[in-house]
């Protein structure tokens, strides 16, 4: 008795002391990281109201954004940015869902494989993606029509990747790892009690995903959609590599070019850069109306949760075959084909010619024995560690305040966690580039220094994180936090005691996933990055014009390794805990969270 | 004669310009150190020098490393600094190179964004010649000056020293021989409009300034304004593939995509034996205006924290040892001759070469006017 009500005691003054302290530090984070994210945007948006680079200098116009909305290629590159999003997002989410649902609740064959083959996807850089659905899909090279043409006697193409259909298959299946990532813990925690119940009252299968499951996972289908539709409008390598070829003009890939203008570039461009805004914020404002009654949403609780794996018969036999070909066309494929070419001289299939002969060591020699390959694989290793870990302390705090606090404008962490993705990384680049100049003396501290990179690339991908983590962090029921904070424990220790565990393997996809994006990221750093410092894609970008593909594929080869080992280690260890979460005797996810509970109590 | 000198609208306005001009005036105050020109000083500006003797400059440069930190910053596309960088500092020892790793596009949108807040970071920045024009009307470089400027072909030499050139790369026509005959092979680039190519040639985006936007502007002159654009419509009606890069290009014509295109000279040196690519360097043709050779080129800031030292580095840049580093990793063409190795990788011997500063100073003064031509044409 004397002991509860000394602790009950100490609760309390913690409670009285957290509720002033929390507040200010919570507000002071937030607002920084809003200064971060905000004055850069606020700085492009202003840039494109003048008509002369520097700041506040030659007055206010409109030209820009009359030039823009007066020229019939914006409306067309628009127009074109639509269909391309809108087409990449309905087969990214199609390709998501289904792997991601196959992945967590059918046995199928094989699933601790190919589970991790779809984030394998996200390690190709854009110049193994690109080239290699080239080289597979080309119109009249491509190996899938010269296979077609040799077996089975086709004329002309079957398929053909420089069309608006080809770059739509290409950004879906290209974007669809992030669906779903996203996509898999929440359908990971859908309780076995909920499909019981359904099936109980009659529902078929079809039914009861219909009914049940797709609604419980809507914030992340809406988060999932979301970013991909985001990604891919603001992708520039498609766009660039297919799209110019195949004379499909994309909207990004008018900024771009604009910003590579020397005369007044970066002002038309901002102008373009404030358009993209608007439809992105469109973007961004209808996810937040579509989940502000988050909490709605929360599916795993206590001792209750189970979660449970369907055993078909024939449906795990569909999905095996629909997961396979889905990774052979989007990693396995694309990976061959560079593994291949890196052992050639050179790749030309024309007139139908066999491409596979001649076969040689001397582009791995080259890779080997330039010295600034190892320096680059550790850089980058190195920077996309460190990118990924922070990006991760920022989201779960910002989720945290956004989904599980009651403080009134909560919602700001998430907007501000948001914003960032409206901008294309280029351009983000660009206004921080012109925001640390800008403010008197910041350059003298900053300019060209790693800080300015790592904050760069942290901004770039909160929201990715993000979209994430939070989609993890709204299924965790409020009343396990509530039930550690009412017993004493601060914020902090409930969040690294009782959250972080649950939410353990979509954090160890998202630091996967991150540390891929930062490990090959240039365009977010391409203007700040420090002196003497060299990065992959650097190195890869003198193999390319310097040895063509064979050589690029060599190089490819060897720093893919490290991105692939962390893909595979982030998933593994990701499945490892839950699978030790499971073992316990309550056969719960929540298990060891509510042993720990019970220790504070 | 077209002379490159032709002021262009400033896009840094007025306000800018004396923030640049204070800047240029405060750097050389404080940053010069000892550095002082053993020839005379031209031009309006106190940076613009010129260096008579490597003697002088390199005492000038040892003397500012010594006041200072020792180090020249450069902004350099990756595939030069891994040689340019050691060969410099094995050459200057008591010099250190503090290079940021920027393709040319990306080094004028860094070098502008510092111009226009008056900020001085650079020395050297390495660039298109289609980037010169803005900085110069904004007197964001310097006219230096530097002794090996002489060794320089004089069809690429800047007459005024704004630019230099330190490597060059010719744009060429190579063709896929598994898939043309001799008798197809185009003599020259005007022959490229002929329906024959059509649906066969590949070239980079002519507005987005790279080889292609080079060598289509070469017709200009001999074509006149109104034939030009109708050279150019009548390619345009043979669909021709348009790519990012050449690079993306010379990919296209190896696989077998298209069996001509407008090339960098580069990867056609590069390849390996056997690859079936074969050259038209058109200046050897009847009728042809001669290769086009676009230069990569260095300024010299304005505002240059170490002048001398930068005036030192474009110097070795276009010595032997610096010609060497240019073009050994690369399969670039060095702009001096005398280089070790440099006949493996120049044009063939007597092959015509278009007088590019001369003929195609429209083109290098007033890239935009061109490229909203190419736009309307090459949708």
């Amino acid at each position: 008795m004397t002991m509860a009500v000394a602790v009950a005691r100490v609760g309390g003054i913690r409670r009285r002391r957290s509720r002033v302290v929390t507040p200010v530090i919570v507000g002071l984070f937030v607002a920084a990281v809003a200064a971060v994210v905000t004055i850069p945007v606020a700085i492009i948006v202003v840039l494109s109201f003048q008509s002369v680079t520097p700041l506040f200098k030659g007055g206010f116009t409109l030209a820009n954004f009359s030039a823009l909305l007066g020229s019939s290629t914006t409306w067309e590159t628009l127009g074109n940015t639509l269909i391309f999003t809108a087409g990449g997002t309905a087969l990214a989410m199609f390709l998501g869902t289904v792997t991601a649902w196959a992945m967590t609740s059918v046995n199928v064959p094989l699933r601790s494989i190919l589970s991790v083959l779809p984030v394998c996807i996200l390690i190709l850089p854009p110049l193994v993606k690109d080239p290699s659905w080239i080289i597979l899909f080309g119109k009249d090279n491509g190996l899938v029509n010269l296979f077609f043409h040799h077996v089975f006697g086709v004329q002309g193409s079957v398929v053909d990747v420089f069309t608006m259909t080809g770059m739509v298959l290409m950004a879906g299946v290209f974007t669809s790892p992030t669906a779903y990532a996203i996509l898999l813990t929440p359908l990971r925690s859908v309780d076995r009690s909920l499909l019981e119940a359904s099936q109980m009252s009659g529902a078929k299968l079809g039914r009861t995903l219909w009914k049940v499951v797709l609604p419980l996972i809507r914030p992340a289908l809406l988060s999932a959609a979301t970013l991909t539709a985001i990604l891919i409008a603001s992708g520039f390598e498609t766009p660039v590599i297919i799209g110019l070829p195949a004379r499909i003009n994309m909207f990004i890939a008018e900024i771009y070019e604009s910003i590579s203008s020397p005369v007044n570039g970066l002002n038309y461009a901002s102008a373009q850069a404030s358009v993209y805004l608007v439809l992105t914020t469109v973007l961004v404002i209808i996810y937040l109306r579509a989940t502000r009654n988050e909490r709605r949403f929360a599916a795993v609780s206590g001792r209750g949760h189970q979660h449970t794996v369907i055993q078909a018969p024939v449906l795990r036999w569909v999905l095996f075959a629909f997961v396979s070909i889905y990774a052979i066309v989007g990693f396995l494929a694309p990976l061959a084909v560079t593994v291949l070419t890196a052992f050639l001289p050179y790749y030309s299939a024309a007139g139908g010619k066999n491409p596979f002969h001649d076969w040689t060591l001397a582009n791995f020699e080259q890779v080997f024995t330039t010295p600034q390959v190892t320096s680059a694989i550790l850089t980058s290793g190195a920077l996309a560690a460190t990118v990924a870990l922070g990006v991760l302390v920022i989201t779960v705090f910002l989720s945290v305040v956004a989904l599980k606090t009651r403080a009134r404008g909560r919602r700001i962490a998430e907007i501000v966690g948001m914003a960032p993705i409206a901008t294309p990384a280029l351009v983000y680049s660009v206004a921080l580039l012109m925001t640390v100049l800008a403010i008197p003396g910041l350059a003298r501290v900053a300019y060209g220094t790693i800080g300015l990179m790592y904050v760069a690339e942290l901004v770039v991908f909160i929201p990715v994180a993000l979209r994430l983590v939070s989609s993890s962090v709204i299924q965790v029921q409020d009343e396990l936090l509530e039930a550690s904070r009412m017993s004493g424990a601060s914020y902090l220790r409930t969040i690294m005691t009782v959250l972080i565990p649950i939410i353990r393997p979509a954090l160890f996809y998202a630091g996967g996933v991150l540390f891929i994006e930062a490990y090959r990221q240039l365009a977010s750093i391409v203007l700040l990055v420090a002196s003497n410092v060299t990065l992959v894609p650097f190195v890869s970008w003198t193999f390319w014009v310097s040895g063509g593909y064979p050589m690029l594929s060599a190089l490819n080869v060897v720093t893919l390794v490290l991105p692939l080992l962390v893909a595979i280690a982030a998933v593994g260890v990701g499945n490892i805990g839950r699978r030790g979460a499971t073992r316990r005797p309550a056969d719960s996810e929540t298990a060891p969270v509510i042993t720990r509970l019970e220790r504070i109590i | 004669m077209k002379s490159i000198s032709r002021t262009v609208r400033s896009p840094l306005g007025r306000g800018a310009i004396v923030v640049l001009s204070m800047g240029a005036i405060l750097a050389l105050a404080g940053c010069s150190g000892g550095g002082s020109p053993s020839g005379d000083s031209s031009g309006s500006d106190s940076a613009n020098k010129t260096w008579t003797s490597e003697a002088a400059l390199v005492k000038a440069a040892k003397a500012e490393a010594k006041a200072g930190d020792g180090t020249v910053n450069i902004y350099m596309a990756p595939e030069y600094t891994p040689f340019a960088v050691p060969g410099f500092e094995k050459a200057y020892p008591w010099a250190k190179v503090n290079a940021t790793e920027l393709e040319p596009v990306p080094a004028v949108a860094k070098f502008s964004a510092e111009v226009s807040a008056g900020f001085s970071n650079s020395d050297v920045v390495f660039m298109h010649t289609s980037g010169v024009q803005t900085f110069k009307s904004a007197k964001a470089i310097a006219q230096v000056t530097v002794p090996n400027d002489s060794k320089v072909d004089p069809g690429l030499q800047d007459p005024n020293h704004y630019f230099h050139p330190v490597v060059e790369l010719p744009e060429v026509i190579l063709y896929n021989t598994s898939l043309v005959s001799k008798s197809d092979i185009p003599a020259n680039v005007k022959d490229l409009s002929d329906p024959k190519y059509a649906g066969n040639l590949v070239m980079d985006t002519p507005q987005l300034g790279g080889p292609a936007g080079f060598v289509l502007a070469s017709e200009r002159s001999s074509l006149g304004d109104a034939g030009w654009k109708d050279w150019l419509q009548q390619i345009e009606n043979g669909k021709p593939s348009l790519t990012g890069t050449s690079s993306d290009s010379y990919a296209s014509l190896l696989r077998g995509d298209k069996s001509y295109c407008i090339c960098s000279y580069g990867d056609y040196i590069s390849q390996k034996p056997g690859t079936p690519v074969g050259l038209v360097a058109y200046g050897q043709g009847s009728g042809g205006n001669g290769v086009v050779v676009e230069p990569i080129v260095g300024v010299i800031s304005n505002t240059a924290p170490h002048p001398a030292l930068a005036a030192l580095f474009v110097n070795w840049m276009l010595s032997a040892d610096g010609g060497q580093a240019g073009f050994v990793s690369t399969s670039r063409v060095p702009v001096i001759t005398g280089v070790p190795g440099s006949d493996a990788v120049s044009l063939p011997s007597g092959t015509k070469v278009f007088p590019l500063v001369s003929d195609l100073g429209a083109y290098i003064t007033d890239p935009d006017t061109f490229n909203s031509v190419y736009k309307d044409i090459f949708k």
